[in-house]
């Protein structure tokens, strides 16, 4: 069953990115193959500091997360339409 | 001595330490001496990346670094290859000390004065002959049967009896000839398991590297500290750098590698419970310091740079009493809190498991993991009333009430523990402004560069809140007790929507400013005993020097081909000197021993001392000055243009300390309190002095005791850091070091049939561990005393949070403190090793 | 302790962003494109630190591997792969009698020390290998993976002699260091090279590490370390079988095994032609085989 989180990314890197969660903290996420975005997607949400919803699975020992889905929420569609 | 200036050392020898693992950034200026072909040596119980840098590797067993360096003291005196031209003038081994006198030599390893009833030496014995030195330690007055003061007073009638002819029975270097024989190279080898040769090697390379054209350091950290020796162990290494010429001269020096969380910040403006900002001693009710009046009288010493004490600790009592602090009550003085005896960790722990310290707080500290005896540090916290901890990651001491030691192994259940705990997030580095003082005294600011994430919040803004809070309830209690509170300034500005106090302002007091303008002063030289000037740490005095210049924000390096002191970049206490006592780097005459090793000198024409560093002597006094003995002379006008060593009453470097050091005036090796040996030098096997609390689950075993005949010592790793949680909980570094091990010399594995990876348990009279045999040649069995041990070592970084997890090495320790410091010892202990694991925990 | 004359330029300790040319202070080497940059890595210089690795996932973002307390020494990274681009071996070999050491040689001995990484061939055969050409050059002749051609093939990862690149099983690409691609581009130096605290990892220009690598040879010689030598500069061990050279090479005093180093590695392409030629001999001698034993019974 995989998790939701919802924040910003501060950062990607090639198919990774950090993401700046609610809570403040910061999470890593590696792209799943089969996520649908492509690491070239992730830039123009960072640099647009778009609010996003990353679908998630944890690897085990929990030491990094893979994105399995990146989706903009429908409340912060508007201006952000062309990010995705 | 500067960590960069290690690079124009000409042998460097790193002793209890591991530098390249735990300081590995400092270690990079020790490989740019070897690229300028300095000797590097590696001292120490195991063969590690520091020693694997090294030219010379000398292997000695945890627990006997006296012995090593002792021999190395009795090298020197015997092949007479000490630095006569800097040792006659600028140490006292020449003076001559009380007739009474007996060294360890004479008495089975006790010096004279040994009070069997109170368990503690009196001093009288240990004077300068006809005198008496006060302490130059923060506490200057010391235990002695004739009267403190008054013969404290004779330091400023006459010049110390010495003899230059260094003929005198009782002077220094006598004594010392006969308290350091028995430190023949045989049996160092005998007590530390070090072979001879190599033992030799290490003596002819710092006696080579010394002398006027090259110098030496020694480098040390807990290694050494944390030892019932330690204080003793650091005074071994002073007396070989100051019979050398190994101090205030370029390249020289010993660096005590201080951690990494400006824990010399933190001693500076303290959290040491026995000692006021910046080294001044702490009135205590045991002491003559009912008044401020008494208090200054046996604080103050007659001669040397600290009879100025009076307007520190003054200009203290008007930076936290501001106004409440008038001539009529003593400054404020009342307000203080007395100490009323040892309230060191270790003890205010036992005051815990006794029910009497009812609330603690922890700050960025994980004493569970990091304090030895955990158990009985468990059960400490579980007879709290309250614990408040302070950190930036779940940390086992909060968890402790839920998966700590004591519910793994049945012993309580969480609905058994009442203790109430806060778990407060902090602020980490980044995402605050402040300062970090590092280990050479640099004190560095840094600005804020992100937020914190949610509640999170500095340990300044808690410190300043909390003080606010208390204040606010303690003027609306009116109960006496209340006074000092009441009393004190806490009038630190905010800003934001957070109301962040401003630590400039913090920064600012502690530089010090007039009263009651609030101009900043220049230097601790404006300071007053009047209540003109106020001032929170003497020693900082310079960093601030006016309204908008923040010293410790500048970063101007020198040119390339500039002096490398470096005094543009931030700020060295005191008064941004980088290497202290540096007048020595220069002759009587006031000229550099040499060009290579120039560091400060006297310019005749200009009338005072100049050179590469902030001279660290009074800068008019003339290389020919001599106090002129029939005006009683204080102060620094009892200190001749000779005596570099400014805050030494008598101005010279003691090889031989008079007063101040509760386990005697010259080094001993003893052994640590639980060894599998006897005492191969003395029949006084452990520190005549060592603070022993027996208590139920910190018990202590008797010397060879055959269920515990290993030597087992402590160790960090580079890749986690402090107390573990911060690299622990964090994955990149966590992936590094995953899981505890323990490194087991292949002669003991090969005799329990363990290989690397099995589990094997460790256990002590405390308790029981498991851990993953790592197994290595790295560390190897000793020969001492005749006797096989082996050396084990494990690292006590581990705990049950985070991604890297382990059993803390902590459960196996006892508690027990140095005289002088209280420091528990980590490095020296005893264990028994098998194979397995430990049983699992009963049923909770 | 050199400190560069333009230091004194930043008197503060608050910058408004990025120093320009920051890697002239930090490594006396201004990055420009168009010329050749890589790493001299001096092993006898390496305290293990790992700050080289931690330095590299921080600024790349890579997720740990945690392959678990591996047993070898203080290696618990075991290998290079998707995830983890910069890899510190440990060996141990404490000599002497009663097992310690007695003399030592100056700089690193007893225990090796090796930050091991990608090696940005002269001529790589992992980017001869890559049909859609996800592999390339840079302006800078360094070797990068562009994530968003790259489709997985594989093919990149046999061709490799040192076992460096590997698909990720997350993402399916492949993935390697990049030297820092990102930060060249930005003129500042890789972020282990900065990281590393005793200068064993130097980042510069091709030709000056070559130059200062021998020097550095050639002075370890005379301290009496016999057994010094380069391994990936043009001629040595390493840069062998058409690689041309190793942009990231290494000094190292014992043999490349020890160090889990090929002593001879070869592009893949140069196996091609004998490959190919053996193949069709050996299919050839099937085929005579099946007529004579087809035709003998027909």
């Amino acid at each position: 069953m995989s998790k939701i989180v919802r924040g910003r990314i501060l950062f990607a890197q090639e198919g990774r990115f950090m993401l700046r969660t609610e809570s403040g903290t910061g999470q890593l996420f590696v792209l799943s193959h089969d996520a649908g975005v492509e690491p070239q997607q992730l830039p123009p949400l960072q640099h647009a500091q778009a609010e996003v919803e990353v679908e998630f699975d944890e690897t085990p020992g929990g030491l990094s997360a893979v994105a399995r889905a990146i989706r903009v929420p429908d409340d912060d569609l508007a201006g952000k339409a062309e990010a995705v | 001595m500067s960590l960069w200036e290690l690079a124009n050392s000409d042998c460097i020898v790193v002793m209890g330490s591991n530098m390249a693992e735990n300081h590995p950034v400092g270690f990079r200026f020790v490989v740019q001496a070897k690229d300028r072909g300095a000797t590097i040596i590696h001292v120490d119980p195991r063969f590690t990346r520091t020693s694997a840098l090294a030219d010379i590797y000398a292997p000695i067993r945890s627990g006997s670094d006296i012995a090593f360096l002792n021999g190395i003291i009795r090298y020197i005196l015997v092949n007479n290859a000490w630095f006569r031209d800097f040792v006659l003038p600028y140490t006292n081994i020449a003076t001559i000390i009380d007739p009474r006198f007996a060294d360890t030599s004479e008495a089975e390893g006790l010096f004279s004065g040994w009070d069997e009833e109170t368990k503690s030496y009196k001093q009288d014995s240990w004077q300068y002959k006809g005198e008496l030195m006060p302490s130059p330690l923060a506490e200057h007055h010391v235990p002695t049967d004739m009267p403190f003061v008054t013969h404290a007073k004779r330091m400023s009638k006459q010049p110390h009896p010495e003899d230059r002819t260094l003929q005198h029975p009782n002077c220094v270097y006598q004594i010392m000839l006969r308290h350091f024989d028995r430190y023949t190279p045989e049996m160092v080898e005998a007590a530390t398991g070090c072979p001879q040769a190599t033992f030799l090697r290490v003596c002819e390379s710092l006696v080579r590297n010394s002398g006027r054209e090259r110098t030496g350091a020694f480098c040390y950290a807990v290694g050494w500290t944390h030892h019932s020796v330690g204080v003793q162990i650091i005074r071994a290494a002073s007396i070989i750098q100051g019979l050398l010429g190994n101090v205030g001269r370029r390249g020289a020096g010993i660096l005590a590698l201080r951690g990494h969380c400006s824990i010399q910040g933190s001693t500076d403006i303290p959290t040491l419970y026995d000692m006021l900002p910046t080294y001044l001693p702490q009135p205590s009710v045991d002491q003559p310091h009912r008044t401020l009046k008494d208090f200054l009288a046996v604080e103050t010493v007659p001669t040397g740079w600290w009879h100025n004490f009076p307007k520190y600790m003054v200009s203290l009592l008007r930076a936290w009493y501001g106004d409440a602090a008038t001539k009529s009550n003593e400054w404020g003085y009342g307000y203080l809190p007395k100490l009323t005896g040892d309230h060191s960790q270790q003890t205010t722990t036992l005051m815990m498991a006794d029910g009497v310290v009812k609330g603690l707080f922890v700050l960025g500290q994980n004493p569970v993991v990091g304090a030895v005896n955990t158990t009985v540090v468990q059960r400490g916290m579980a007879k709290l009333d309250w614990m408040v901890v302070r950190d930036f990651a779940m940390t086992e001491t909060a968890e402790f009430w839920k998966a700590g030691t004591l519910v793994r192994s049945g012993e309580m259940t969480p609905s058994d523990i009442g203790t109430e705990v806060f778990y407060l997030p902090s602020a980490m580095a980044a995402e605050k402004d402040g300062t970090l003082t590092n280990t050479n005294r640099l004190v560095q600011w840094h600005d804020k560069v992100c937020e914190a994430p949610g509640d999170s919040r500095s340990d300044l803004w808690f410190m300043y809140h909390l003080g606010r809070r208390l204040k606010e309830m303690a003027a609306k209690r009116n109960d006496e007790r209340d006074a000092a509170l009441r009393a004190l300034t806490w009038d630190y500005p905010v800003r934001g929507d957070e109301a962040e106090p401003d630590p400039e302002a913090v920064l600012r007091e502690i530089n010090g400013y007039t009263w009651p303008q609030r101009i900043q002063i220049g230097s601790y030289q404006e300071l007053k005993d009047d209540g003109s000037t106020a001032c929170g740490g003497w020693l900082y005095s310079g960093i601030f020097p006016s309204a908008d210049h923040n010293q410790s924000r500048a970063r101007i390096p020198d040119a390339p081909d500039g002096p490398q002191t470096h005094l543009g970049w931030a700020f060295a206490w005191p008064s941004n000197r980088r290497e202290l006592y540096n007048r020595a780097s220069a002759d009587p005459d006031g000229k550099p021993w040499s060009e290579r090793k120039r560091l400060v000198w006297w310019d005749e024409a200009e009338g005072k001392w100049k050179g590469d560093d902030v001279p660290d002597f009074v800068e008019t006094k003339r290389p020919d000055f001599r106090p002129d003995w029939s005006k009683s002379p204080s102060g620094m006008d009892a200190i001749s243009g000779t005596e570099p060593f400014i805050m030494i009453p008598d101005g010279k470097l003691s090889l031989f300390v008079p007063s101040g050091l509760p386990d005697g005036p010259l080094p001993a090796h003893y052994e640590p309190v639980e060894s599998p040996v006897r005492n191969p030098f003395y029949a006084q096997q452990d520190n005549p002095g060592l603070k022993r609390w027996p208590h139920p689950g910190n018990e202590y075993h008797e010397v060879g005791d055959p269920r515990f005949p290993h030597i087992l010592t402590t160790f960090r790793l580079t890749e986690l850091h402090c107390g573990g949680i911060a690299t622990r909980a964090m994955p990149h570094t966590a992936e590094l070091q995953p899981e505890l091990f323990v490194e087991i010399p292949r002669e003991l594995a090969e005799t329990l049939d363990v290989s690397t990876r099995d589990w094997v348990v460790l256990s002590t009279l405390r308790g029981e561990i498991e851990a993953r045999a790592m197994v290595t040649d790295r560390l190897r069995p000793f020969a001492v005393n005749g006797h096989r041990v082996f050396q084990i070592g494990i690292p006590w970084v581990f705990g049950w949070e985070g991604y890297a997890r382990g059993d803390s090495a902590n459960v196996l320790l006892s508690m027990s403190g140095d005289p002088s410091t209280s420091m528990h010892t980590t490095k020296a202990a005893t264990c028994n090793l098998r194979k397995g694991r430990t049983a699992p925990a009963a049923s909770a | 302790m050199q400190v560069h004359a333009r230091a004194r330029d930043y008197p503060q300790s608050q910058f408004g962003g990025v120093l320009p040319h920051e890697a002239e202070l930090t490594a006396g080497v201004r990055i420009q494109p168009g010329r050749s940059y890589g790493f001299f890595t001096d092993t006898t210089r390496c305290i293990g630190c790992k700050a080289c690795e931690v330095a590299c996932k921080e600024w790349n973002n890579l997720p740990a591997d945690n392959v678990g307390l591996t047993g070898m020494s203080y290696d618990n990274t075991g290998a290079l792969s998707a995830n983890t681009w910069r890899h510190v071996a440990f060996v141990e070999k404490i000599a002497g009698p009663g097992g310690g050491p007695a003399e030592m040689p100056p700089y690193q001995s007893q225990w090796l020390m090796m930050s091991d990484l990608c090696k940005h061939c002269h001529n790589p055969p992992c980017l001869e290998a890559c049909p859609t050409g996800a592999l390339f050059k840079t302006e800078f002749d360094t070797v990068v993976v562009q994530q968003d051609i790259c489709n997985g093939c594989g093919y990149c990862v046999p061709a490799c002699p040192f076992g460096v690149v590997e698909l990720s099983e997350t993402d399916g690409k492949a993935h390697k260091c990049t030297l820092c691609y990102d930060r060249l581009k930005g003129g500042l130096e890789p972020a282990c090279a900065k990281s590393c605290p005793t200068d064993s990892i130097q980042f510069g220009e091709i030709a000056d590490l070559q130059s200062r690598a021998a020097e550095r040879v050639e002075q370890l010689h005379g301290l009496g370390v016999a057994s010094a030598y380069l391994y990936g500069a043009p001629g040595s061990p390493g840069a062998t079988g058409d690689l041309g050279h190793l942009n990231a090479f290494f000094l190292l005093t014992d043999a490349p095994e020890v160090y889990n180093l090929p002593r001879a590695p070869t592009r893949a392409s140069n196996r091609v032609r004998p490959s190919l030629a053996t193949g069709l001999a050996t299919m050839a001698g099937f085929a005579l085989a099946a007529i004579a034993l087809l035709g003998r019974r027909a």
